[in-house]
């Protein structure tokens, strides 16, 4: 099975889903993470593979924009055309508080040239989300696997 | 082979590619504004169609066609849509095609004011003349696709 993390973008909060859901950022250091607010991974629109659990399920992440809902039903209506099912790739969308302000301040960043890792101001906002990403990502791993 | 003509709303230059690449539209004249209401899906698109990828049909070496209403999505939606395919490992290819390039104010403007602000009759007459202007450009893409098509299926031989 494949699980995909959308947001705006695939270097942020989805690259930090990613990682919860690997079980990866012990010590809640976010700059330890590989590809962390780094836009340059982000730029092509590929989606970016983190890593795989035990159980076999690889994980990666996707940034797709402001569009997030919209982005999922096309990947689902993707993936019912090429003959797969929900067993073969699951489509999450990491959504937060803030979100908007986060995304637009890093691709804002991005664009005067600050691509390579993340802006203090939105590592800070995104720590704080750390608690709520947590509980989401272990709820959905119980779904996932109960 | 799936194809994907792709554009904002997914309901005037993507559905009018579409059904050029399947021979619903002719190539060689530029269809009457009644020619082209009757394409399936054409400005007949609501809110809930974006994100859709609808199918429009198959053309004669076997490609299912299709269309889809990106928004503001770009160039980004073509390698969101062929990742996804290598990522599922399928055999089979994917094209997406992004019709804004052939699309035109006047396209804009009435596709605007007739799906978005429901200011149907002049909004619809505005985007079938912007759509009829920009028939030959959007035929000039189809034929590029179906090139593009053709190498790719030779390339998998």
């Amino acid at each position: 099975m494949k699980v995909l993390f959308i947001a705006p973008t695939a270097v942020h909060q989805a690259l930090i889903a990613g990682n919860i859901f690997l079980g990866r950022i012990p010590d809640d250091n976010l700059n330890h993470i590989n590809d962390f607010g780094d836009m340059r991974a982000d730029a092509t629109g590929m989606p970016l593979f983190i890593g795989i659990d035990k159980n076999g399920t690889e994980v990666y992440t996707l940034g797709v924009g402001s569009e997030m809902d919209m982005l999922k039903k096309a990947i689902e209506d993707l993936r019912y055309i090429l003959d797969y099912t929900e067993e073969d790739l699951v489509v999450y969308p990491i959504e937060i508080k803030g979100e908007p302000f986060l995304s637009l301040w890093a691709k804002l960043l991005a664009q005067l040239g600050w691509d390579y890792e993340s802006p203090s101001i939105v590592t800070k906002a995104l720590k704080q989300r750390l608690p709520e990403l947590r509980t989401t990502i272990e709820n959905f791993k119980n779904q996932l696997y109960n | 082979m799936i194809i994907i003509y792709h554009c904002y709303g997914g309901s005037h230059s993507s559905v009018t590619a579409a059904a050029i690449h399947l021979g619903l539209l002719g190539k060689n004249r530029i269809p009457e504004a009644d020619e082209l209401m009757a394409i399936p899906y054409f400005d007949k698109t609501v809110n809930g169609d974006f994100g859709h990828i609808r199918f429009m049909g198959v053309d004669e070496y076997n490609n299912r066609i299709y269309v889809l209403g990106k928004k503001a999505l770009g160039d980004r939606c073509n390698n969101i849509l062929v990742g996804i395919n290598e990522l599922l490992n399928s055999s089979e290819k994917v094209i997406p095609v992004n019709t804004m390039t052939s699309v035109n104010w006047l396209m804009k403007l009435g596709g605007f004011g007739s799906r978005r602000l429901g200011i149907v009759w002049p909004g619809r007459n505005l985007v079938s003349y912007g759509t009829r202007k920009a028939y030959f450009d959007l035929v000039n893409l189809v034929e590029i696709t179906r090139l593009k098509a053709i190498q790719v299926e030779e390339m998998a031989i």
